[in-house]
């Protein structure tokens, strides 16, 4: 059986993958890729933890990385509303150009 | 009744008036019918409440009342010292005693009397006066609603300062006080005379806040000293035999003497005791009603009050320090003959009124200087109706002649000074007939008057002191007598200078009675002034005595504080305890006499001869230059110029401005400022010689570092986050290094 | 592997069941108002969210005292615990609604943002922030914490098409959503080291979590310092408070705040007690850092929303000194929540004026505009001026006893050089309060005030209670220790 601690890899591998593209990505679009990356990077994490957990026989673990998807996905909605109506006026959703509220 | 609704009342008492002044200054300040209604409303309000806690209280039992004195208790936690979980809160709370019962009883409706006068005396009703901040003559005062603020708000604090159950409480109450007297002594702050001289009410205000803050730092000191001693602030804690013992075992009692010290220098300076004692006259500039209830029956009594609370304190200090008494006792005693004296001189009739208050405040800080505890109250109660009746008496007679000047448009005549009186009894008869009533009791006209009472109780007090071979009290006892016979003197002399014989002047001529808004407060007053005393005959007292029986005041209020007291003799504290004085005629008589005696020479000197117009005051040629003296004051005013003003000037111009501000600190400035210039044009020099791109990066950075870390807000979201995790991570090698000792680790392999 | 039912008590999730269940009746019934009755719907909207809110507060007040938990699974832990410690809060965030629909039903109309989802994302958050005080469960955190947020940002865009707002609702919705990340990742780190997610299971096993547990609490800790504005998470705090309306920067200024604190007071109390040795250098540290930042950078600010960003970052510095010295002082959690408490009513009050002198939409709010407010309209300038003294905490205030509770944890704590940071940061405070006082009485200006009835009462009511805690401070202090003691029992209840 694989090691738990492969799966911790894997998951921050991809924690930080995710936190790269939030750092180094224009698009506001891969910024909430990147989001979405790092969030699902915890879901590894859950998911391991739990089958490889104390109690296995409580499902916590489950459900919870069904909770951080379901939030992800609102949270991907209004994201995206937010990103399309910026785009209407602004023909851009390059992050580093909102910048008029600053000092 | 029950405790919920007594201790509920007991906090509305005082918080009627403070909403009244927040509800006139934020809501009704443009519409003074409505301001006045509204602090009626809230005074009258506090009235009947204190009536019904007050008689309440008098309905208890006494005996039981003497054990457990602080009947009506109700406190929050108010900031937490110390150790919370302890439960040590600092609380404010407010308390009723039988001593805070009997001021219940008196000050709301004294001061409700002044507010129902104040209306008739701002002429309320008439044309409105087109000048703010000065008075104006037979017109409707202009600024009345603040008046009536600053007097709802006075009134507020004065009650705040009876019913609070902690020292820091009553401190609240006394500066809420001393606020609005510099406020209303200051009322017609535009106000100048053509005699350069005389002082302004505004000056004035000033002065009154001036001196009793001097006194108020040192009372502060006091109740800080207070609190590390006995670690509260609460009174019935505190002054408990048992609070008592612990702070005598902790600090010794003389200790306890010279906090007693402190606080009674508040005193000094709100009752106006020698030598703080130069503001009071001059607050006489305020309103005729400001005068009555702040100088003469509320406020100036709340320093005799504040030493009748603490007066456990004061006992064990006098024993364990003598000087304590003879201090207290001492001011008491000069202050009460010094003022007398002052007083017969005067001409204005406010003036004489103030100086006797001044007097009559020495008498009861006398009293508490030999321990007559009750005396003390009593006369205090006492004092303060038949004062009240007096000032707003002295108001009408002011208003009188006012609009006498303005029948004969001559504003030129002094409308206050009584040599432009007389005749005035014929003009306006309730006035004189109740300020006669007044003025007897302030003389101590026996058996019928208050005064009369309450300062043979002081009198016969001293004199069962020196009787036992206290000789300070016998030097206090023949003081006391002579200022007495010197109250009765110038209270005969002021009436009649003021109301005999035939008018010496117009105004005088063409005076007339004042209105209704006047007239029944000064009814109501003078029946206190008379009927106040009945509570205090003593029952030894020949045929009066064993008729009234009872000697209510005495075993009331005296219950308490014999309790307590009897309790520090038992703990060592005291040598002994309150003792009921045995009835003793030697300082009845002696009561007896300087009062008609005094009242009798003062008849014979000016009552029998009324003054004639242009006639000279006929003491001025017996005294002679005594008479100048006293005229003015025994020259305390000019000594204090003299003594402490003009080398204050003279000190902070000279000597800190020139010498030590200009020459001392600007010489030592320029010194390091030079010093800093030479470094500063050698690192110039030096900059301009040997910088390169590199150092000038460095600072640039530097500079926009310090001066704005707004440089670090660039509007760009990953900017921000890349700055947050690079900050956290550092953060988190620091705290892991911290907790882990990495440091530590660092040093022990480097070595 | 078999699904547990758990023990559910509706009358105890009442509070947040009514406000978010309000908010979507609210939502349905919009979807039958025909187009013609539109107008009249906006009209009525304000009140029935207040109707929902009152009928929340009712339930929560109601509910003072109680102890105990639902949603009770088979190891006996509730989900939902329901005590002081969560009643106390309910009753800031249900405030800290009623008061911004009291100060923005005239500033939405007159700005044009007449929008009905305004209540109803409203009344979602506060389910969310209620959500925070009462978890008992890590997954519940979560999900409360974004409840709240996810309204927000919306919130924050509610401008649109304006740039300034979007931009604000983007940002707020980035930096949020990646915070969410770190904050998800600590929990399941720590479910990892511990096995549970249950805040008093984390407590039990967090002791041998190891570096694990370490690192959840890290990352839960960059989380909640995300959400409550922490230096140096607080980077989006003034972009997104200067961009938003007015209205929905006071909301989330108190509302977001507090209930990051909420969350974190109960993890860090509950839950984490066994770190406190770690966490608390670390907050002290950040608090430092946050008392430094915000109220320097204020000092520079001449936007008053930005100014106040600044210093709702600078408050939350004061928060984290309270929440630092909790687990050496006895007073540390009653200390935070009064100071929350006194900050509900300043800060919104002073948003309250802001509101009043703005006259469209992020128009107005620059220093200069608050020239002459005196002689405009006094009562609002005095309102401001109490705001101010109380937010820089000079007595008689709730700030000032805020202060003073707070400084007085941390000298419990022995946190002394943490104190004398704050006594300094507050007088540098001082600076940037009261230029404001000064521009509005010392200097000359005109312009319109809007200030209807609703606003004025709202800021006579907060002025009133700001008093009445500077005042008297001792039994509202007693009512927040009352509601930490229970908070803080569960660390001894198991």
């Amino acid at each position: 059986m694989i090691p738990l601690s492969w799966y911790l890899l894997v998951a921050a591998a991809l924690f930080s993958i995710g936190l790269y593209g939030v750092l180094a990505r224009r698009n506001a679009v891969a910024i909430l890729m990147g989001v979405e990356l790092m969030l699902n990077a915890v879901n590894i994490n859950l998911v391991a933890f739990w089958r490889y957990g104390r109690f296995p026989e409580q499902p916590v673990g489950l459900a919870w990385a069904v909770f951080v998807l379901t939030v992800a996905a609102a949270e991907a909605a209004v994201g995206l509303a937010l990103i399309i109506s910026i785009y209407r006026h602004r023909d851009s959703v390059v992050a580093e150009e909102m910048d008029t509220l600053k000092n | 009744m029950t405790e919920q609704t007594l201790q509920l009342l007991t906090w509305l008492i005082p918080a009627m008036p403070l909403l009244s002044f927040f509800l006139i200054m934020l809501f009704t300040k443009h519409n003074k019918t409505l301001s006045w209604l509204l602090a009626w409303a809230a005074i009258i309000a506090s009235w009947v409440m204190g009536w019904i806690v007050a008689f309440d209280m008098f309905g208890r039992d006494v005996d039981h009342l003497a054990e457990h004195p602080t009947a009506i208790h109700s406190a929050v936690d108010w900031l937490p010292f110390g150790d919370y979980a302890k439960g040590l809160w600092l609380q404010m709370g407010v308390a009723v005693d039988p001593l805070t019962a009997v001021m219940l009883f008196a000050i709301p409706f004294i001061i409700a009397m002044i507010m129902i006068y104040s209306v008739g005396y701002h002429n309320y009703g008439q044309p409105e006066g087109q000048v703010r901040g000065v008075p104006n003559h037979g017109q409707e005062e202009p600024l009345l609603s603040r008046f009536f603020a600053f007097m709802s708000l006075f009134a507020g604090g004065m009650l705040t300062l009876v019913v609070a159950d902690n020292l820091l409480l009553l401190f609240v109450g006394w500066e809420i006080m001393g606020f609005c007297s510099y406020a209303l002594i200051g009322f017609w702050y535009a106000r100048n005379y053509d005699d350069p001289k005389k002082i302004t009410p505004r000056k004035a205000g000033i002065k009154a806040f001036i001196t009793t803050r001097i006194a108020d730092v040192v009372m502060l000191l006091g109740i800080v000293y207070f609190y590390s001693v006995f670690g509260t602030l609460n009174f019935s804690e505190a002054l408990s035999a048992h609070g008592l013992e612990a702070a005598a075992t902790a600090v010794g009692p003389a200790m306890l003497g010279v906090m007693a010290l402190l606080l009674f220098t508040g005193t000094v300076g709100k009752s106006a005791q020698f030598p703080l004692h130069v503001w009071l006259p001059d607050a006489m500039e305020g309103p005729t009603p400001v005068s009555a209830v702040i100088h003469a029956a509320a406020m100036v009594s709340a320093g005799v009050y504040m030493i009748v609370r603490i007066f456990p304190l004061i006992a064990v200090g006098m024993e364990g320090n003598p000087n304590v008494g003879l201090i207290i006792g001492g001011i008491g005693a000069f202050t009460a003959f010094m003022a007398a004296t002052i007083a017969v001189a005067q001409n204005d009739v406010k003036g004489v009124l103030a100086y006797s208050t001044i007097s009559q405040l020495g008498y009861m800080v006398a009293a508490i200087g030999i321990g007559a505890y009750v005396a003390a109250a009593f006369h205090l109660i006492t004092h303060a109706f038949f004062k009240a009746l007096l000032f707003l008496g002295s108001g009408s007679i002011i208003h009188g002649m006012e609009h006498g000047a303005g029948h004969v448009h001559d504003h030129h005549t002094d409308p206050q000074d009584m040599r432009n009186m007389g005749g005035l009894a014929k003009k306006m008869p309730k006035t004189f007939w109740t300020f006669v009533i007044g003025g007897f009791a302030l003389s101590g006209f026996p058996i019928l008057t208050a005064g009369f009472w309450s300062k043979d109780e002081i009198l016969a007090d001293a004199f069962f002191q020196s009787s036992h071979g206290d000789a300070f009290a016998g030097v206090v006892f023949w003081t006391l007598a002579i200022a007495a016979l010197l109250t009765a003197f110038y209270t005969m002399r002021q009436i009649s200078l003021t109301f005999l014989g035939e008018p010496r002047t117009p105004l005088a001529e063409h005076a007339h009675e004042s209105n209704n808004y006047m007239t029944i407060p000064l009814i109501l007053l003078s029946i206190f002034a008379v009927a106040a005393g009945w509570a205090g005959i003593p029952e030894e007292f020949p045929i009066l005595g064993p008729m009234v029986n009872n000697n209510f005041f005495h075993h009331y209020v005296g219950a308490t504080i014999e309790h307590s007291l009897s309790e520090l003799e038992h703990a060592g504290l005291l040598a002994h305890g309150l003792e009921t004085l045995p009835f003793n005629w030697f300082p009845l008589a002696t009561s007896l006499v300087v009062a008609l005696g005094g009242l009798f020479l003062g008849w014979w000197v000016y009552g029998r001869k009324p003054l004639k117009s242009g006639e000279r005051d006929p003491l001025i040629a017996p005294l002679g230059p005594l008479h100048q003296f006293l005229q003015n004051k025994w020259y305390w005013d000019e000594l204090y110029q003299a003594v402490f003003i003009n080398p204050t000037i003279y000190f902070s111009e000279v000597i800190v401005y020139e010498i030590m501000d200009k020459g001392l600190i600007d010489g030592t400035l320029h010194l390091i400022a030079r010093t800093f210039y030479t470094i500063g044009g050698y690192v110039k020099t030096f900059e301009q010689r040997v910088i390169s791109d590199g150092v000038d990066w460095l600072k640039d950075q530097f500079l926009a570092m310090t001066k704005e870390f707004r440089q670090l807000q660039t509007g760009r979201i990953q900017e921000y986050t890349l700055v947050s995790m690079l900050i956290a991570v550092a953060l988190a090698v620091v705290v892991l290094a911290i907790n882990y000792g990495w440091f530590n680790q660092l040093f022990t392999i480097i070595p | 592997m078999e699904f547990q039912v758990p023990t559910i008590n509706i009358l105890l999730i009442a509070p947040a069941a009514i406000v978010a269940g309000w908010g979507v009746l609210l939502m349905l019934i919009e979807l039958f108002i025909s187009d013609e009755a539109q107008e009249q719907w906006r009209q009525i909207v304000p009140g029935l969210a207040l109707v929902g809110l009152a009928l929340a507060f009712i339930q929560t007040v109601g509910l003072w005292g109680y102890d105990g938990g639902t949603f009770i699974l088979a190891d006996g832990h509730p989900m939902i615990v329901v005590d002081n410690f969560a009643t106390f809060l309910n009753i800031i965030f249900l405030l800290t609604g009623a008061l911004t629909i009291f100060i923005s039903v005239d500033f939405l109309r007159r700005t044009g943002l007449e929008r009905p989802e305004f209540y109803m994302l409203m009344l979602f958050s506060i389910s969310g922030m209620m959500l925070m005080g009462m978890a008992n469960d890590l997954i519940l955190v979560f999900l409360a914490l974004e409840l709240l947020s996810i309204p927000l940002y919306i919130m924050s865009g509610l401008a649109w098409p304006r740039t300034d707002s979007e931009e604000s609702a983007m940002k707020y919705f980035l930096l949020g959503a990646f915070s969410s990340g770190f904050l998800v990742y600590g929990i399941a780190l720590t479910y990892g080291a511990t096995g549970t997610t249950q805040l008093p299971g984390v407590m039990a096993g967090i002791a041998n979590g190891g570096s694990l547990a370490l690192a959840g609490a890290a990352l839960l800790l960059v989380g909640f310092a995300f959400k409550v504005a922490a230096v140096p998470f607080h980077m989006w705090t003034p972009d997104v408070y200067q961009g938003a309306p007015t209205a929905v920067t006071a909301f989330m200024s108190v509302g977001a705040k507090v209930g990051g604190f909420a969350a974190m007071l109960r993890i860090l109390i509950i839950a984490l007690p066994g770190l406190g040795d770690v966490w608390a250098p670390a907050l002290a540290v950040l608090s430092a850092l946050t008392l430094i930042v915000g109220n320097v950078v204020a000092l520079v600010q001449p936007n008053i929303k930005r100014m106040l960003a600044y210093s709702s970052i600078a408050h939350a510095g004061y928060i984290l000194i309270a929440v630092a010295s909790a687990p050496a002082s006895p007073d540390g959690v009653s200390a935070a929540l009064f100071y929350m408490f006194a900050y509900l009513f300043s800060n919104m009050g002073a948003f309250a004026v802001v509101i009043a002198i703005e006259r469209k939409t992020n128009e107005g709010v620059m220093l200069d505009d608050y020239k002459g407010l005196a002689k405009r309209h006094l009562g609002l300038a005095l309102a401001m001026a109490f705001f101010m003294l109380s937010l820089t905490g000079v007595p008689p205030t709730g700030g000032f006893s805020g202060k003073f509770f707070v400084f007085k944890a941390a000298i419990e704590a022995n946190l002394i050089w943490l104190t004398i940071v704050g006594v300094i940061t507050s007088a540098i405070s001082g600076y940037y309060y009261l230029r404001v006082v000064y521009t509005m009485f010392m200097q000359d200006g005109d312009g319109e005030v809007a200030a209807p009835e609703a606003l004025k009462w709202t800021v006579g009511f907060a002025v009133l209670v700001t008093a009445v805690l500077g005042f008297i401070p001792g039994p509202w202090f007693d009512i927040a220790r009352q509601a930490a003691l229970q908070g803080m029992q569960m660390v001894a209840g198991g």
